[in-house]
């Protein structure tokens, strides 16, 4: 029987991280669970310890104090097999573009954050020889839209990050997944009115990511794969018209 | 807003929904209103009896287990938390809920609200009857506990209480040692409506009973059934490398409502004459949980086999003395009328929990009806020959009952208690429509 692996999870208050954490718990990985408030991990880790039997621990880490990323691994034991990235801000648009404190908030939260976090640890995984680095980014990083550019933007980095970070660690045997998720229904985009047939849940995603572990880029859907395709090859021309 | 309906998907409701994932975020967002509401579980009663047009408050995101004792069985959690997870979990350990309904897609504070019941009620009680206490957030928003030594009238009323006494947020459940996940089903062929009801009482040790009815067959085979009744497998009787089945996945779900003229009489005819060919042929036969106890759970949504306009259900208790002869009249009144009732069951109950519980002694019909004009008449027929035999209704199957109807089948002493316990920011369409 292989060893019992262990997953460390970035962002474990989102929905996202939830889900994610049932869904490898639930094949017997033991947790790591790392949030800006470790406090509020509590009911969470109780109901996985319950459900599935494996062990779980809490961590303090905010994306954004990059000082502590050091102190922070050092203190993972042991070192995960396998980091999920969940971290993200969606903002407010409107406000973002008219506010510099906002729209930096919400840039640094998508890329700048995460993209260094991951890269201290893909030190760490590059000197062991082993490790899956999964980042969750976005379709809106695929193409600048007006009504979410500068969260768009800061996925688009990310995506960029991850995408040269693979590459960078394919031969020391490290897979980095990019996943490229639409409409989710979570916290994050509650009271927005989203299209049914293009909404998936946490659940779902998360499953999806588990069983292709092996992957590169992975879609929520093959109608998401379809329609960022098409919206890439609409010609700026016509696509800086498009009220989308 | 959103369309919400019950299972049978009749009647449907724009209603304003929303779906807390704390109960902090729950407890504030109701600081905050000013309207009436009623909690919503998993949506598997079927009206409208988890549907309030000014809000809704769908509990399905408050799904986590708290605490588990591994010694008495007893779980805390929160009242989202689907049954199907708790047999998830605790199967395993040998560990099962004691009293389940027929399917495993209720939540916890659902299976309260409702006291649901399952086929063991003659020796076991309802939901109700397993539950040490329930936390309940007040008119004042303040979380209450309650239980039989602690705030003992809100607990007595919760259990049953149709969500309106307050939101459930929490509970304390215990649950039952079983040795496997499997269940030894025999199967008692009756051929009258008198040894139908006879073979309960012939069969009262029997753990789990249920009897399936065949409501086409008529004359002197009216009432002609099939009685199953089950025991839970001990370790020597089961394969020693699968003493804990899991839970079957769902082979198909339907993704479009079925015309609805697939179901008539003469589909249901020949559906019965198999199902009783079938089933009487395999009189003992080892039977894992899942399909036991939740056949139907294996098609996603079969709700959808009724057609675009749904389905309504029709549950009723006819006192032990009464029975025969309302039972009777019953199925009559339904092979002159109906156009294809698909289920049609009867349980025996043992003595029940009170105030608005449903389950009392008597024999229990539970009947499925594509929402037609024709049926829907025939349903106020029968519900007559109910209030006939001091019967009663089970609100979490009624879509229909009007103010009317309720009051002969509740006391005007337990209405009146019932004004001054319940919450009074609590209110179902189904509570407006019976002025409960």
């Amino acid at each position: 029987m292989k060893p019992t692996q262990t997953l460390l999870i970035i962002g474990a208050t989102s929905d996202i991280a939830v889900s994610a954490a049932h869904q490898y718990a639930s094949n017997g990985y033991n947790l790591q669970l790392a949030a800006r408030n470790k406090d509020d991990l509590g009911p969470t880790i109780t109901d996985i310890k319950i459900r599935h039997r494996v062990d779980v621990s809490a961590f303090q880490l905010d994306i954004l104090d990059y000082g502590s990323f050091e102190k922070f691994l050092d203190s993972l034991t042991p070192l995960p097999d396998i980091v999920i990235c969940t971290v993200g801000l969606l903002g407010d648009q409107a406000h973002a573009q008219k506010d510099i404190f906002e729209s930096t908030k919400i840039m640094r939260t998508n890329y700048e954050g995460p993209s260094l976090f991951l890269n201290e640890i893909a030190n760490k995984f590059e000197e062991r020889g082993t490790g899956i680095i999964i980042g969750i980014s976005s379709v809106a990083g695929e193409r600048g839209r007006s009504s979410n550019y500068i969260y768009g933007s800061g996925k688009a980095g990310f995506t960029a990050f991850l995408s040269g970070l693979r590459s960078r660690l394919s031969k020391s045997g490290i897979n980095v997944i990019t996943v490229i998720p639409g409409y989710v229904d979570t916290r994050m985009t509650q009271g927005l009115n989203l299209p049914a047939l293009l909404t998936s849940s946490p659940k779902i995603l998360t499953y999806k990511i588990f069983r292709k572990m092996s992957h590169s880029v992975i879609y929520c859907s093959r109608r998401w794969y379809v329609i960022m395709f098409l919206i890439r090859l609409i010609p700026e021309s016509i696509f800086k018209k498009l009220n989308i | 807003m959103k369309n919400l309906s019950g299972w049978g998907r009749f009647p449907v409701f724009s209603v304003n929904e929303t779906s807390p994932s704390s109960i902090s975020e729950l407890i504030s967002l109701l600081k905050e209103r000013n309207t009436k509401y009623i909690a919503r579980g998993n949506g598997r009663s079927y009206g409208d009896s988890s549907i309030n047009q000014s809000l809704t408050i769908t509990m399905t995101k408050l799904n986590r287990f708290i605490d588990w004792n591994e010694d008495s069985g007893e779980l805390v959690a929160e009242s989202g938390v689907l049954l199907s997870d708790v047999i998830e979990t605790f199967l395993p350990l040998g560990w099962f809920p004691y009293v389940t309904p027929g399917t495993k897609f209720v939540t916890l504070g659902g299976a309260i609200a409702s006291d649901v019941h399952g086929k063991n009620h003659h020796l076991e009680g309802s939901f109700g009857n397993h539950v040490n206490w329930i936390e309940i957030i007040d008119e004042t928003n303040q979380v209450l506990r309650c239980s039989k030594t602690e705030n003992t009238e809100l607990f007595n009323w919760t259990i049953g209480g149709m969500g309106l006494t307050g939101i459930i947020t929490k509970c304390c459940i215990r649950l039952k040692k079983v040795e496997t996940g499997w269940i030894n089903q025999r199967t008692i062929v009756n051929n009258t409506l008198r040894e139908t009801l006879n073979s309960f009482d012939d069969n009262h040790e029997s753990l789990y009973s249920v009897a399936w009815i065949d409501c086409l067959s008529k004359g002197k085979n009216l009432g002609r059934s099939l009685l199953f009744t089950g025991e839970h497998a001990t370790l020597n009787e089961v394969d020693f490398k699968n003493i804990y089945p899991r839970a079957r996945t769902r082979m198909f779900s339907l993704l479009f409502d079925l015309p609805s003229f697939l179901l008539n009489n003469f589909t249901v005819a020949i559906f019965n004459y198999l199902y009783f060919l079938k089933n009487s042929r395999k009189l003992n036969q080892l039977v894992d949980w899942d399909k036991y106890f939740y056949p139907l759970d294996t098609i996603r949504n079969w709700n959808r086999l009724y057609g675009r306009k749904g389905f309504f259900q029709f549950q009723c208790i006819l006192p032990i003395d009464k029975s025969y002869i309302g039972l009777q009249e019953i199925l009559s009144k339904v092979q002159k009328d109906s156009s294809g009732s698909f289920l049609a069951v009867l349980k025996k109950f043992g003595p029940g929990n009170g105030n608005l519980s449903f389950p009392r002694p008597g024999y229990t019909l539970a009947l499925d009806f594509k929402a037609t004009y024709k049926n829907i008449s025939l349903a106020r027929k029968i519900t007559d020959t109910v209030k006939n035999y001091n019967g009663a209704i089970y609100l979490s199957k009624d879509a229909l009952m009007n103010e009317e109807d309720f009051a002969s089948f509740i006391n005007s002493e337990l209405k009146e208690k019932l004004k001054l316990i319940s919450n009074k920011y609590c209110s179902s369409e189904q509570s407006k429509r019976i002025n409960l």
